[in-house]
């Protein structure tokens, strides 16, 4: 599986990560009877592949496409940025807070190289999407097999 | 200011199915001129953006991820989920509804809720008896 393969390397410190991921397993339990799925979390990645290459979308909302940075070196792609506050701490107060500000790493290994020159990277509606194709030497070639006429018995 | 965010279910898609509601995190900011709050809609599309300011005030906020799978490839991990985002809000302040404003950007919708101008205190005049 290649989630198993996807390191978490932020910068939060791991006990917080793990909180969050316990706070998320509480939210769906509880909430799965009333139809309410648990948070989508910042920085949430879908991945999918083809013989081509792989597509990688990641939900970054508020961060425009300056203040991310994306780099990919072999089998590794890095996801970085920074999201911050709207709206500057002391002028407010804050009656809710659940969504995360600061700057953020993350970084996936792919289940293959890329070709980094190929690399697309397009935002739309806070949403990242990369196309990351295969360089032609590696995709998979279909081998064609022959068919040997058979020998005629003697 | 009360908030609480109540689960009602908001209207399936149009083919019938029944998508997920997302509880998309929020933050909410009281400003010396109102409330302002920030929702995370990753995908949303910004004709899907519904917000309605109901008796009693009853914010409701609904949108709808519009997230398609990419054609000819297959899924083999996935944090993100497509489906409704829905909130609704108890707003126990007085807002100017006129002046309420909703901007999207960047997949993070900002409401804007100023508060009501309030007529100047009245002072109640104690009498001895």
């Amino acid at each position: 599986m290649l989630s198993s393969e996807i390191r978490r390397d932020n910068r939060w410190p791991t006990a917080f990560l793990d909180l969050r991921d316990a706070q998320g397993d509480l939210n769906r339990l509880f909430t799965s009877a009333l139809r309410r799925r648990a948070q989508p979390t910042f920085l949430g990645v879908s991945i999918w592949v083809s013989g081509e290459g792989t597509i990688v979308r990641a939900s970054v909302p508020g961060v425009g496409p300056d203040h991310l940075n994306v780099t990919v070196q072999g089998q590794t792609l890095t996801l970085a940025g920074q999201r911050d506050p709207e709206i500057a701490e002391g002028t407010s107060t804050q009656l809710r807070a659940e969504r995360m500000h600061g700057r953020f790493v993350r970084t996936l290994l792919l289940p293959f190289r890329v070709d980094p020159e190929q690399v697309k990277a397009q935002f739309s509606l806070g949403v990242l999407t990369l196309e990351l194709p295969r360089p032609a030497a590696d995709r998979p070639r279909r081998i064609k097999i022959e068919e040997k006429p058979e020998e005629k018995s003697k | 200011m009360n908030l609480q965010a109540v689960g009602d279910p908001p209207p399936d898609s149009d083919d019938g199915a029944v998508a997920p509601t997302l509880a998309a995190p929020a933050d909410v900011h009281e400003t010396q001129g109102g409330i302002v709050m920030f929702l995370d809609i990753p995908g949303a599309d910004p004709q899907s953006v519904n917000v309605q300011m109901q008796d009693h005030g009853r914010l409701s906020v609904v949108a709808r991820s519009s997230l398609t799978p990419p054609p000819g490839y297959s899924l083999v991990h996935s944090e993100q989920s497509i489906g409704n985002y829905a909130w609704e809000f108890t707003v126990s302040d007085d807002i100017d509804e006129e002046r309420i404003a909703a901007i999207l950007k960047d997949g993070v919708l900002r409401l804007n809720l100023p508060k009501a101008a309030k007529a100047s205190t009245k002072k109640i005049p104690v009498s001895f008896e």
